[in-house]
């Protein structure tokens, strides 16, 4: 758990490269219009993939074996200008992931000569410092699909306790064909639409994204008259310790990770106006993670989104992509609908938000994430 | 921020080991480190590695290319992702609060010592098992590999040492790896020295002996 309330970080810029859209507000007009990237792509089906849908970044170069790199600085840059920062000293620059860049490993498998030490994770935070030409503090949270959550919260605690000035916190995936073997042969991919929460809900789609926010102090940020999106509130974590790929079952520690979060934040689970839930579209996580809500707010149950259908399952870029939209939706004051559910399952009963809604309130909001081994994170963000 | 070094294990001799082997190793030794009776929601879990999962990841993609993409062992692909050792590991310890892997060198292991001693401080767990994995090497490759785990927890609490964030500075070299600020520390409590470790722009860690007035 990492503190962050006292001096408050707060977001002041955002950058997303995803495959709806690489800019910030059509990126959210496409998710209000449940829009998806999921579609069929010719070389997966060559390459024998039994499911060859995938939501990937098209107009964005080739698969070469720095495709992550490069789709995370062009995040980066995104954010710092955003912030309407120049190019700053000394900047944290945080990044999380699952296994960095997948394409160099697949190369390295295929004989190609390949030096793996600039194929790992922390590959990304460095090639971010040196398209900026930043000095600082770098760090790679390999914490599976919650690192975005992960890396966020981190630079929050080192923003808020003046370690550093400025962080760069968010996370890469660059598509993995190696993740696409795996999920596949693990049967959590779904050659359906992907339908988070649905009774007819059949698993995943790969994706593939880069999502970073810029954070500072709050009265920095005041005193450069920089426009204040959003402020970290605090992260919540738990592991399950149950099994590699599984959550538990009744969804115990991913509502532990939402407890601590809320409790950290000196909030009440009635203080939260919306979940933007991790909702994978496979039929264990989904329904773990209603219980874990159900465990958490009872009766008093916050509207849920989930937007993987959308953008696919982009790993451990995805929560730092979901925590983009989570202010996104504070700032619109609106929920963005949760893309393909159509009939809710009844053993997830949730608020889920169906078609775009505004709400009454909307202050304090958790954007939830787990990973294999059972990693939980929920960042509590607030209104601004 | 200051923590009490309760104990810690150290192997330096596993060359050419691989991420499963590492893993229970791991987990064994986290198991052995924690206090009976410890309650596991409280246990966190910080492990920094140079390039953990990397080797099985290079495997699996070569199973896949010989045997075909839906042929593939679906049990080896968690172990491609940079988590995979820790996620064993905790699943053997039965450890069920926070679980970070930091991928980096040295500064991939001052940064979890931070963040074990961030949740003490805080108040979020009552033990901090933190770990260094150092490079894995493939098979054909020669090579040694550095495991550390360490336990530690509240100042309150007797144990070996005091670790505490400091201003001073250490000396870990450029280019150390993961495990190098942990396994220096290990010496030191074995030697009863005092040292501080520290990377620039991390935070500096000092460890002194216990003595009497550090005790609750």
């Amino acid at each position: 758990m990492i503190r962050t309330r006292e001096k408050a970080a707060v977001v002041t810029g955002m950058g997303v490269v995803t495959p709806l859209s690489n800019n910030l507000e059509r990126l959210w007009l496409h998710l209000l219009a449940g829009d998806t990237a999921v579609r069929h792509w010719d070389d997966l089906a060559a390459e024998g993939y039994r499911i060859p849908l995938a939501a990937r970044v098209e107009g964005f170069g080739g698969d070469d074996a720095f495709r992550g790199s490069r789709l995370a600085v062009a995040a980066a840059r995104q954010a710092v200008a955003h912030a309407g920062l120049q190019p700053m000293g000394t900047l944290a620059v945080l990044v999380g992931t699952t296994m960095g860049e997948s394409a160099a490993f697949e190369g390295a498998a295929a004989g190609v000569t390949t030096d793996l030490t600039q194929a790992s994770a922390q590959s990304f935070p460095r090639a971010i410092q040196q398209a900026l030409g930043t000095t600082g503090p770098l760090r790679a949270y390999a914490t599976a699909c919650a690192a975005g959550n992960y890396a966020i919260g981190a630079a929050a605690q080192m923003v808020s306790s003046g370690q550093v000035d400025y962080a760069l916190a968010g996370g890469v995936e660059p598509f993995s064909r190696i993740a696409l073997a795996g999920f596949s042969r693990s049967r959590a991919m779904s050659g359906e639409l992907c339908r988070p929460f649905d009774r007819r809900r059949m698993g995943m789609q790969l994706g593939e994204a880069a999502g970073f926010l810029l954070l500072e102090r709050q009265q920095d940020a005041l005193a450069r008259g920089a426009p204040i999106l959003a402020a970290i509130g605090a992260l919540g974590l738990s592991c399950d310790a149950y099994h590699p790929t599984a959550p538990t079952p009744d969804g115990s520690g991913m509502a532990r990770a939402m407890e601590l979060a809320i409790r950290h934040a000196d909030l009440s689970p009635q203080d939260i106006h919306w979940i933007c839930a991790h909702g994978s579209g496979t039929r264990a996580s989904d329904a773990a993670e209603a219980q874990a809500i159900q465990r958490v707010f009872g009766e008093h149950r916050p509207p849920v989104s989930a937007i993987k259908g959308a953008l696919g399952h982009s790993m451990g870029a995805a929560t730092a992509v979901e925590a983009v939209v989570t202010i996104l939706a504070l700032r619109h004051r609106c929920l963005p609908p949760t893309t393909h559910l159509c009939e809710p399952d009844p053993d997830c009963p949730l608020d889920m938000v169906v078609t775009a809604r505004q709400p009454e309130r909307i202050t304090h909001v958790l954007n939830c994430g787990y990973g294999f081994g059972g990693l939980n994170s929920a960042l509590l963000l607030e209104a601004r | 921020m200051k923590a009490t070094w309760l104990d810690h294990r150290y192997r330096e001799d596993l060359g050419q080991t691989g991420s499963k082997a590492l893993a229970e190793w791991l987990g064994e030794q986290m198991n052995v480190l924690l206090p009976d009776g410890a309650d596991r929601h409280r246990v966190g879990t910080y492990v920094a590695a140079v390039n953990a999962g990397a080797d099985i990841a290079v495997d699996f993609w070569r199973a896949a290319l010989a045997e075909g993409v839906d042929l593939v062992n679906p049990r080896d692909f968690p172990w491609t992702l940079a988590s995979g050792i820790t996620a064993h590991a905790v699943c053997a310890a039965n450890a069920q609060g926070p679980c970070l892997t930091l991928i980096g060198g040295a500064e991939a292991g001052i940064s979890a010592l931070f963040h074990g001693l961030a949740d003490l401080e805080s108040g979020v767990v009552d033990f901090a098992l933190v770990a260094g994995i150092g490079p894995i090497h493939d098979v054909s490759e020669s090579g040694m590999c550095c495991i550390v785990v360490a336990a530690l927890t509240l100042p309150s609490q007797g144990g070996k040492a005091i670790l505490r964030t400091t201003t001073l500075r250490g000396d870990i070299p450029p280019g150390a790896d993961a495990a190098e600020p942990l396994i220096r520390v290990c010496r030191a409590v074995d030697r009863g020295d005092e040292i501080v470790v520290s990377t620039p722009y991390e935070d500096a860690f000092q460890l002194t002996h216990y003595p009497d007035s550090e005790m609750s």
